[in-house]
């Protein structure tokens, strides 16, 4: 006997997800995958100034904040040919990095944690045993019995109280749960350390950026203005505070997160579903010279196929035959149903044939999602931390190879456990080290630029509409948290006359297409058990692991 | 009146009875709190009995945090509290007990909780919404659950003691709101009318702003004192320009002409970059970002007056102020005023002409005359 | 043909001081704002040194309130001062004229008549122009001026301002608009004026300075304010 659940909201993610899925015992054997919000933001950047429109699709989403408005000021600037200087490239890769690292480190403990920590039983730990685990595994400071005991008093009083808060009736207790009580106990001790780090590394922003979250940006480099004799912008005192809360971040990605992630995947590794299409996107990114410079970029662009490590084929954002956006079960309307269209041709015109609310089921024979169905090639794709690590893998970068190899010695684990939902987890927090290194030396070679006289941020040539063609057209694309980025622009006399931006979550929680090819995230449950109908972890664990962002998805 | 300090805030299990007598408040003192707090809620006298007992019993305050169409930057600028540090706020201060974001439950679980607050506190809950309410195409913008959010909003408003409508989606609908806006958003305060809403506009808000208003409400048990747009005093009673770093050079007349010229290299002012800080209220000037480090302004990039009602149709962003095209005209004031001028003028012209042509016809028939 | 032309005192001191004060204060209220909304003089060196933009933006507020007492002060002589003084809207008597006047200014009808005080389509300029765009401009600068002291007594008056335009931009660039208003005023004003000095010779000009014009005693018995 089959019965369909409905996970919806799913929460612990960013926006309205909904997930449909038919289970046949303990397990799943159909999905469906809906986004249910719609703000329709490329209709509203249609005839706007090309240099505010970062501004806007920015709005997208705040949990990935400033990815949006990157991947559109490079847009604006691939149309019109502007060039940036290298410290403003430098500034956006310290941006970028840092988002990634603190978007990684919340992901992990505050949307991620509560799928595999089992707070409940972190009361029955022995503190003292808690702290000989955590001193077992990290350096950090902070392990001691004291600490964990107070912690664990923390949480008993905060349960006694009766008012559990965001505790409050979730799956305590659920047989998928694996970790000791411990265990469970250091987690909830890093949970909080996590929520109060994250505010400290957010700062990096806030100096380049002026705020956190949704900094700010400048089509033609970056407005944060330097000089090192002047008081009142950015000096050395402003960089020393960047500095600081780098080496902060080191700190607690190495003696935190990475200790954390080992350790728990030392208890699950046996649990190795969620697998999912297996085939691999990354567009490539963090330029360290140059956006034009593939050859210079942090994280190789390409795209591996059936889990077929020993091919990697090359992605061209601007060939209209590779990607495409169906709309066959989206809310959406295209002239001719069936078609795939390149972002420069996209469209979003609305055709809302769903049920109207209340509902209480999705229909998968029609439109189900506000999400497009976006396609490579023809081929559903997964992006994310795991998909940029398959195609560095493949593609034999040393850096990233190093990393897996090594992380998977430890885990006594073989590259095959990489396609499931606990290897995408494992990339997640590979790749938060792997930038996390990488800021340090971004910072420096900013101070060593400047040091040697350069201190120019902005390239103005072209800031003057008089100066652009009439039309022009142009991508940008970034290699955001979730995944691959592409923002697409259309200018006409100097206003935008077209914008789609394809989004990783767009990716990975697609509907199925007109062929019945599933999605990542759809496809992803196939395969996850189901230990108790009505508390479904698994598959919050599974749809959890691609780090959901529904603004994103759909926008 | 109960008042919680930094560091004097109710053990985790206290009640606000047991705190305020520990705090020195008589029985008799507590019990009127309670009888004003039942005004405030505006409850008939007979339920002020429960309300003693809800704080007698309730040690925190419970919270429901509503996501609706947004991007969660509100939230996520929620979570970068310093003062109160958010976990404090959360595990300590409030019973945040929905927030789609943080909470461990899901699906039914997780609206079962909405439910039950709703339920155990009539007029005793906070609601905290994110995001804008959506009237296009009966509510298929924004579900949760299967059901529109809209109406999600309004049946947990109902018993809701006050609505915080956090972060300028929720006070005026924000980037989906700008036009031509596709989905009919809202501001909450177009659908939740019979309930004190209060304004926190930003996008997102200074994370301070907000937590310090929850804490204001928890401290006072009333809501905070507003501005004539309804939003916090202490927080936005200031225009940034008012308290501006680069003031000085506004006033003594210095201004970047071009990003990252000489006087951009000196922070000078921003207002010919397109600075909306002379029309912005907000307290980004005064509290700082991120617990002060900075804000826009002093990072070098001008304010786009994100806390202002339709902020994102008040643009271009880097045209200043004065030259910004009308939206229905696409001229900015300067032109419409010298087309009028030149209408003015020519027709003062025109009309100089036909006096003069109609003056000499008349000498012409007087001379004719004569 | 010999015309009898008699002197007559229309403009009051008041008025005519008001008239003045009126045209000057709104001439640098007009030169100061439009340099507020476009600075186009850039000051280099410390900012410590210069106050260009304070100064201006301070002319600006003492006009202002000269400006606003000024028209006060009208308010006031509209019902202390002589019978060329008075607006009457309300009257049929008005309305009349103003169709007549309408009319001749129109070249429907050569008839012309004759005005010792106001004519009916100047004084309807005055009300649009002077009056509800002053009206406006006041309000609109007090609400922007009362955002710099939130406890102010400006603030208490005027606050309601902003959240009726929806934000303190629209209130800007409402009140910047006004601004041309004047000038707009200014063009028709002395165009009228200076039609009415030449065409009628009734000292129209001179009026404004010593307060007497010229009418034509014939029309003695006709003539109206
Ligand atoms: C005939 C009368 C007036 C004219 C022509 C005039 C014109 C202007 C103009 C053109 C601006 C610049 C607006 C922009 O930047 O777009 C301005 C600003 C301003 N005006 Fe006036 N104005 C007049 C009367 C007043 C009055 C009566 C007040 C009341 C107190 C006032 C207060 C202000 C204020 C506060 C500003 C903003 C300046 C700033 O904050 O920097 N104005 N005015
Ligand atoms: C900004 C500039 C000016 C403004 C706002 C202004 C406004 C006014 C107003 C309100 C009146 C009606 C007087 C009253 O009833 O109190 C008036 C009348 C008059 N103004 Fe002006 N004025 C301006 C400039 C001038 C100038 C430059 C002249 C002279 C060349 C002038 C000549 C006169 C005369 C002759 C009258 C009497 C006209 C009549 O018979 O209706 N004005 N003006
Ligand atoms: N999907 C997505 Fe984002 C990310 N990372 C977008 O570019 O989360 Ni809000
Ligand atoms: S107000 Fe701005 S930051 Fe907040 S949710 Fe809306 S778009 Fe995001
Ligand atoms: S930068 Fe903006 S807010 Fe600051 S003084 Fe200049 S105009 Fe005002
Ligand atoms: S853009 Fe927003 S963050 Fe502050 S400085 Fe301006 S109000
Ligand atoms: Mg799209």
């Amino acid at each position: 006997m089959t019965t369909r659940i409905v996970v919806d909201p799913i929460t612990r993610i960013e926006g309205h997800l909904r997930i449909e899925a038919v289970v046949d015992g303990n397990r799943i054997t159909d999905a469906i995958s809906a986004g249910t919000v719609f703000r329709g933001i490329e209709k509203i950047v249609e005839n706007r100034d090309p240099r505010d429109v970062w501004a806007f699709v920015q709005r997208i989403c705040g949990v990935c904040t400033h990815i949006h408005a990157l991947a559109s000021i490079r847009a604006v600037e691939d149309a019109l040919d502007i060039r940036i200087p290298k410290n403003a490239n430098l500034i956006r890769n310290i941006m970028t990095a840092t988002q990634f690292v603190q978007d990684h480190v919340i992901h992990f403990y505050h949307l991620h944690g509560f799928d595999w920590i089992d707070v409940l039983s972190a009361l029955k730990a022995d503190p003292v045993q808690a702290s000989a685990l955590a001193r077992s595994i990290s350096d950090w400071p902070k392990s001691s019995d004291g600490y964990f005991r107070d912690v664990q008093n923390k949480v008993k009083t905060f349960v006694e109280s009766g008012q559990l808060g965001i505790f409050a009736n979730a799956y305590w207790g659920h047989p998928a749960y694996r970790l000791p009580p411990e265990a469970n106990l250091v987690g909830v001790a890093h949970y909080l350390d996590a929520l109060s780090w994250q505010k400290e590394i957010a700062k990096i922003h806030t100096i380049f950026g002026g705020k956190n979250p949704h900094p700010n940006y400048l089509v033609g480099g970056m407005a944060s203005t330097l000089n090192m004799n002047d008081n009142d912008v950015i000096n050395m005192e402003r960089l020393d505070l960047v500095k600081t809360k780098i080496d902060e971040a080191q700190v607690f990605v190495d003696q935190v997160l990475i200790p954390d992630i080992f350790a728990i995947a030392n208890f699950y590794k046996q649990d190795l579903y969620g697998g999912g299409v297996g085939n691999y996107l990354a567009y490539g990114g963090i330029p360290t010279v140059d956006i034009r410079e593939p050859d210079s970029f942090l994280f190789p662009g390409g795209v591996v196929l059936d889990r077929n490590l020993s091919k990697v084929e090359e992605v061209n954002l601007k060939d209209p035959q590779q990607i495409q956006e169906f709309v066959p079960h989206s809310w959406y309307r295209y002239d001719d149903p069936k078609a795939g269209l390149h972002p420069w041709q996209g469209k979003t015109e609305v055709a809302y044939n769903g049920p109207l609310p209340p509902y209480s089921n999705l229909d998968e024979n029609k439109g189900y999602s506000w999400i497009k169905t976006p396609r490579w090639k023809g081929r559903p794709v997964e992006v994310g931390p795991l998909a940029r690590f398959v195609v560095a893998y493949a593609k034999g970068n040393q850096e990233i190879k190093g990393l897996v190899d090594d992380a998977l010695h430890r885990l006594n684990l073989p590259v095959t456990a990489l396609y499931s939902t606990l290897g995408r987890t494992l990339a997640r927090a590979l790749e938060a080290k792997f930038l996390v290194n990488h800021l340090a030396g971004f910072y420096s070679d900013l101070v060593a630029n400047i040091k040697a006289g350069d201190s120019q941020t902005f390239n103005g040539e072209k800031w003057d509409p008089e100066k652009w063609p009439s039309q022009a057209q142009g991508v940008g694309f970034a290699e955001a948290p979730r995944g691959a980025l592409g923002h697409w622009v259309k200018i006409n006399q100097g206003k935008v006359s077209s914008y789609q931006a394809v989004v990783p979550t767009t990716w990975n929680a697609s509907p199925r297409d007109a062929s019945g090819q599933k999605g990542p995230y759809e496809a992803s449950l196939l395969d996850t058990p189901i230990a108790r109908q009505d508390q479904p972890l698994e598959l919050l664990r599974t749809i959890h692991s691609f780090d959901p962002c529904l603004a994103c998805a759909a926008h | 009146m109960l008042r919680l300090r930094e560091g004097d805030y109710l053990s985790k299990s206290e009640t606000y009875y047991q705190w305020a007598r520990r705090k020195g408040v008589s029985r008799r003192d507590f019990f009127k709190f309670c009888t004003f707090m039942g005004a405030m809620l505006g409850l008939e006298a007979t339920e002020f009995p429960k309300i003693v007992s809800a704080l007698q019993s309730k040690p925190r305050l419970p919270v429901i945090y509503l996501n609706l169409q947004e991007c969660t930057c509100c939230g996520e600028s929620f979570l970068r509290s310093s003062h109160p540090l958010v976990s404090d706020l959360i595990f300590n201060m409030i019973s945040l007990d929905y927030m789609e974001v943080l909470q461990a439950a899901a699906g039914k679980q997780a609206e079962d909780v909405r439910l039950k607050t709703m339920k155990d506190h009539p007029g005793g809950y906070i609601l905290v919404v994110e995001g804008s309410a959506t009237l296009g195409n009966g509510g298929v913008y924004c579900t949760i659950g299967g059901v529109s959010s809209t109406d999600i909003l309004k049946q947990t408003a109902e018993g809701a003691a006050a609505v915080i409508a956090y972060g300028s989606c929720a006070t005026n609908a924000c980037v989906q709101g700008a036009h031509p806006n596709p989905t009919e958003a809202v501001p909450i305060r177009r659908v939740i009318k019979n309930k004190p809403v209060i304004d926190v506009p930003g996008c997102p808000p200074i994370a301070e702003v907000i937590t310090g208003t929850i804490v204001h409400y928890l401290t006072y048990g009333e809501i905070p004192e507003l501005t004539n747009q309804g939003r916090p005093k202490a927080f936005y009673e200031h225009r940034v320009h008012d308290n501006c770093v680069r003031r000085a050079f506004f006033d003594a007349g210095q201004f970047v002409e071009s990003f990252d010229d000489a006087g951009a290299k000196q922070g000078w002012c921003l207002y010919k970059m397109g600075c909306k800080g002379p029309t912005t209220y907000n307290a980004c000037a005064i509290t700082e970002w991120n617990d002060g480090v900075s804000y826009p302004i002093k990072s070098g990039h001008p304010c786009i007056g994100c806390s202002e009602n339709n902020f994102f149709d008040n643009t271009p962003f880097y045209t200043h102020l004065a030259k910004i095209p009308n939206n229905a005209l696409g001229k900015d004031v300067d032109q419409v005023g010298m087309d009028v001028i030149g209408v003015a003028g020519l027709a003062v012209v025109a009309h100089a002409g036909m006096t003069a042509v109609v003056k000499h016809g008349e000498k012409k028939a007087k001379e004719g005359k004569d | 043909m010999s015309i009898l032309r008699s002197q007559v005192y229309v403009w009051e001191f008041p008025v005519r001081f008001f008239h003045w004060v009126n045209a000057l204060a709104i001439t640098i209220l007009f030169l100061t704002g439009m340099y507020i909304g476009h600075p186009i003089l850039d000051t280099p060196g410390e900012a410590v040194g210069h106050f260009f933009m304070g100064r201006v933006r301070y002319w600006h507020g003492i006009f202002a309130f000269i400006f606003m007492a000024n028209m006060l002060f009208r308010l006031y002589w509209f019902w202390a001062g002589n019978e060329y003084s008075k607006m009457r809207l309300w009257k049929k008597e008005f309305w009349r004229d103003a169709v007549t006047t309408f009319k001749y200014y129109t070249f429907m009808t050569g008839e012309h008549a004759e005005h010792v005080g106001h004519n009916a389509l100047a004084q309807l300029m005055y009300f649009f122009f002077v009056w509800v765009g002053g009206l406006l401009i006041m309000v609109t600068g007090l609400a922007m001026r009362g955002g710099g002291d939130p406890n102010g007594i400006i603030q208490t008056l005027f606050g309601w301002v902003v959240p009726l335009l929806r934000n303190e931009y629209q209130v800007r660039n409402l009140h910047h608009f006004l601004a041309w208003g004047y000038a707009v005023f200014l063009i028709g004003h002395l165009y009228m004026v200076f039609r009415q000095d030449i065409l009628d010779d009734d000292g129209t000009i001179s009026s404004m300075i010593n307060g007497y014009k010229f009418e034509l005693s014939s029309h003695n018995k006709k003539a109206r304010p």
